[in-house]
């Protein structure tokens, strides 16, 4: 595979600086990726009226639990969707239309007062993954990253497959585990980035398509694709005739009975209470979860009087299309995947992190010895605060969410305010120290100090202590205060322990 | 048709994330009519709709959107912005530009949104002295 | 065109200029988007068969347009690519 040397050239110079473009925007998108893994889990963590036991959906009561529900929505009669809890919402949510959600709790079918809570810090955390909190230019801007990061993958893997006729081993450290860290986890890179494109910017620039494909007479992909992929049924009209509906119960018994591999995820009530009533099961595949994820659910449809089977929606009965885009999301959203899943990519994703690191690293190197004395110093000072700064100011968030009364005005603005103002007080920090390593000591300290104290404040302030969660089976609240405990221990050791480690002497002298 | 291609990349709507807009016609008697939409034509059912004044953030009006998609409101007599939410939190404001007959009224402003600014103007403040800093930094050496 | 342009131009670079590298990355986006327009109109099937792959390919086509005008010799030469694959690429959409 041999190639001119000005084009190898081209290749590496255009590797460093598009990777130098990128890692400023997929770095936070990284980070945040990474944390959102856990967003089921941090958003009962934060959320005090979800303080309970996970309720297997046999034991619900749904004859008691969904009148509930619709008498707070006002006893809406059509559009009423009910998701039944699971691993993501413990509670029972219903909705109608476009209303808000309202939530009951299953163990107790009371109506849960969520009034403080608006799910701040899950998705404040999804938000700065997808978009960087700034709505949709952001996303296109992550979307743009993202096929840079999949011309550097390409670029990467041709540079690596040159190298390897020489079979010279890299004296450099940053790029031997730059490569060898992104070559092992490529498949994960590949994934993301793909997928982070089409979701990105790929869906909001598809009318060129459109375009082709109509020869020019129409412009707009949704009006082409979605009455394909996503067929809508039947509207079906109320007959203003009133009728006696079968229980909620009785009616899911039915559908499960005629739908064994259903694992059912929500309830759509359509004509209530009318003769033409409609009552929708959806959910996915027990034997196909990738097939039949958020965007290609199969249902069951009973006749809410009767208990008819109306119709039913199997995976053949689906697009091709859909299908493929289900597993497509699959591997980027794992909707329905619980925590082993969720802990892997957490894993694959600190490695990513580590690797678009050291990365940076490898210019930085190249670049400081000439300019040891100018204002490229500077950079280091920020790699270390844009990098390892973005923990303790994460933390802080979620401290601060415990730390701050739930009624003050403005809450939401304090606690975001406070991340970004402690993470470019981290860059202040990391100037202030000559030594990198010793402003990277002072956020693990200040990690420690924010996350034993959120673990504290949290179960102060919600009277559930560890002890209570692992006595009342809460097992998501219990592993998560457990997990920040352990992390934060973990961040004291390692900043005490920091002179001590060898391998730190790497960073020494930036 | 390059123009073409730049102008429906930055124009277009897409797949998947479908917008909802929300429009106010002036029924020129003193009433507005609100209607809620999606980009692909359908109405905004059960969407919270919610009249803001924007002097003293109070909320004026607050009103379901009906099976109709749209509702029937006074105009208010003091500025303000129009605010609909549809769930999952995704909320849309607007100014409110339809004035009734007689003008606005003033209303004394309260509660400047000084929250915004603190953490701003603390950040740019932190950045400021680091950069100062290394800068005199490399000046020393 | 005046000798200044021309020597720009036609000159053989050790380094990538900022021009060429920009001009990779947008001949690229332009290149990849034209092939896959091209490539959903020939996809047998419905128009969801033939839009979402090609929705799904292009940034692949994109990075490997780019490395592919990336790899000139002169300047001239990347354009050339462009003009000349946009020119049949254009052609094909249009006429068929």
């Amino acid at each position: 595979m041999a190639l001119e040397n000005n084009y190898i050239k081209y290749l590496k110079v255009s590797h460093t600086y598009l990777g130098i473009f990128a890692i400023v925007f997929f770095y936070i998108s990284t980070f945040f990726g990474t944390i959102t893994v856990l967003k089921p889990y941090i958003s009962t963590w934060e959320s005090p009226s979800k303080h309970f036991k996970l309720l297997a959906k046999e034991d619900i009561n749904l004859d008691v639990a969904i009148p509930i529900g619709l008498e707070a929505l006002n006893n809406p009669t059509n559009k009423i969707k009910i998701t039944l809890p699971s691993f993501q919402e413990k509670s029972l949510s219903m909705k109608y239309g476009f209303s808000n959600n309202v939530y009951i709790n299953p163990h107790t079918n009371e109506l849960l007062n969520t009034t403080n809570e608006n799910n701040l810090l899950s998705t404040f955390f999804n938000t700065m993954h997808y978009d960087i909190n700034m709505s949709q230019s952001g996303q296109i801007l992550m979307g743009i990253t993202s096929i840079v990061i999949i011309f550097l993958t390409i670029s990467g893997i041709y540079l690596w497959l040159l190298n390897r006729k020489k079979r010279k081993r890299s004296a450099n450290f940053w790029f031997r585990w730059h490569k060898d860290l992104s070559l092992l986890i490529f498949p994960y890179i590949i994934v993301f980035s793909l997928t982070g494109a089409v979701l990105g910017i790929m869906l909001f620039t598809a009318s060129p398509f459109a375009y082709s494909v109509s020869h020019g007479k129409e412009t707009n992909m949704g009006k082409m694709v979605r009455p394909i992929i996503f067929a809508l049924p039947v509207k079906i009209k109320s007959s203003n005739q009133p009728a006696i509906m079968k229980k909620y119960s009785e009616l899911y018994a039915i559908a499960q009975e005629n739908y064994k591999d259903l694992y059912i995820r929500e309830l759509a009530l359509f004509n209530w209470k009318d003769k033409n009533a409609r009552i929708v099961f959806s959910g996915y595949l027990k034997h196909n979860r990738i097939l039949t994820g958020r965007v290609n659910r199969v249902n069951i449809v009973l006749n809410g009087e009767t208990a008819r089977i109306v119709s039913k929606r199997t995976l053949d009965d689906t697009h091709e299309v859909s299908q493929f885009l289900s597993a497509f999301y699959f591997f980027h959203f794992m909707t329905d995947e619980d925590i082993l899943f969720r802990i892997f990519y957490l894993f694959l994703g600190v490695i990513f992190a580590i690797s678009l690191v050291f990365g940076l690293f490898v210019w930085i190197d190249k670049k400081l010895p000439q300019n040891k004395n100018s204002y490229f110093t500077i950079i280091t000072k920020l790699a270390a605060a844009f990098t390892v700064g973005i923990i303790p100011a994460t933390t802080f968030m979620l401290f601060l969410y415990w730390l701050l009364p739930f009624d003050i005005v403005n809450r939401d603005t304090w606690i975001i305010g406070g991340f970004y103002t402690m993470w470019c007080f981290s860059f202040l920090q990391s100037v202030y120290k000559k030594d990198v390593l010793e402003a990277v000591k002072d956020f693990m300290y200040m990690n420690a100090i924010f996350l034993i104290g959120a673990v504290f404040l949290h179960e102060y302030k919600t009277d559930m202590y560890l002890w209570d969660s692992f006595n009342q089976s809460v097992w998501d609240l219990f592993y998560m205060d457990l997990f920040l405990l352990f992390f934060g221990i973990c961040s004291y050791l390692f900043a005490n322990k920091m002179d001590t480690i060898k391998f730190l002497d790497k960073f020494k002298g930036y | 048709m390059i123009k073409l291609f730049i102008i429906t990349i930055l124009l277009e709507l897409s797949l998947f994330p479908h917008s909802i807009v929300f429009n106010a016609l002036d029924n020129e008697d003193g009433t507005m009519e609100i209607i809620g939409m999606l980009s692909t034509g359908q109405n905004t059912e059960g969407a919270n709709f919610q009249l803001i004044s924007l002097a003293t953030s109070k909320v004026i009006y607050e009103k379901r959107i009906p099976e109709t998609g749209s509702i029937v409101v006074d105009i208010p007599k003091e500025a303000y912005k129009m605010v609909l939410d549809s769930g999952s939190g995704h909320v849309k404001e607007k100014k409110g530009e339809i004035e009734p007959l007689e003008g606005f009224q003033k209303v004394k402003k309260q509660n400047s949104n000084f929250t915004f600014y603190i953490p701003l103007v603390v950040s740019l403040l932190f950045i400021f002295s680091a950069l100062v800093l290394q800068f005199l930094r490399i000046k020393k050496n | 065109m005046n000798l200044n342009t021309q020597r720009i131009l036609k000159k053989k670079k050790s380094k990538i200029g900022f021009f060429h590298g920009t001009l990779s990355i947008i001949g690229g986006i332009l290149l990849g988007y034209l092939i896959m327009m091209v490539f959903s109109m020939y996809i047998p099937g419905d128009n969801a068969i033939k839009i979402m792959p090609s929705i799904i390919v292009t940034p692949i086509a994109i990075c490997i347009a780019g490395l592919w005008l990336l790899f000139s010799k002169t300047t001239i030469v990347c354009i050339l690519k462009i003009l000349l694959l946009s020119i049949i690429l254009i052609f094909f959409i249009k006429v068929f």
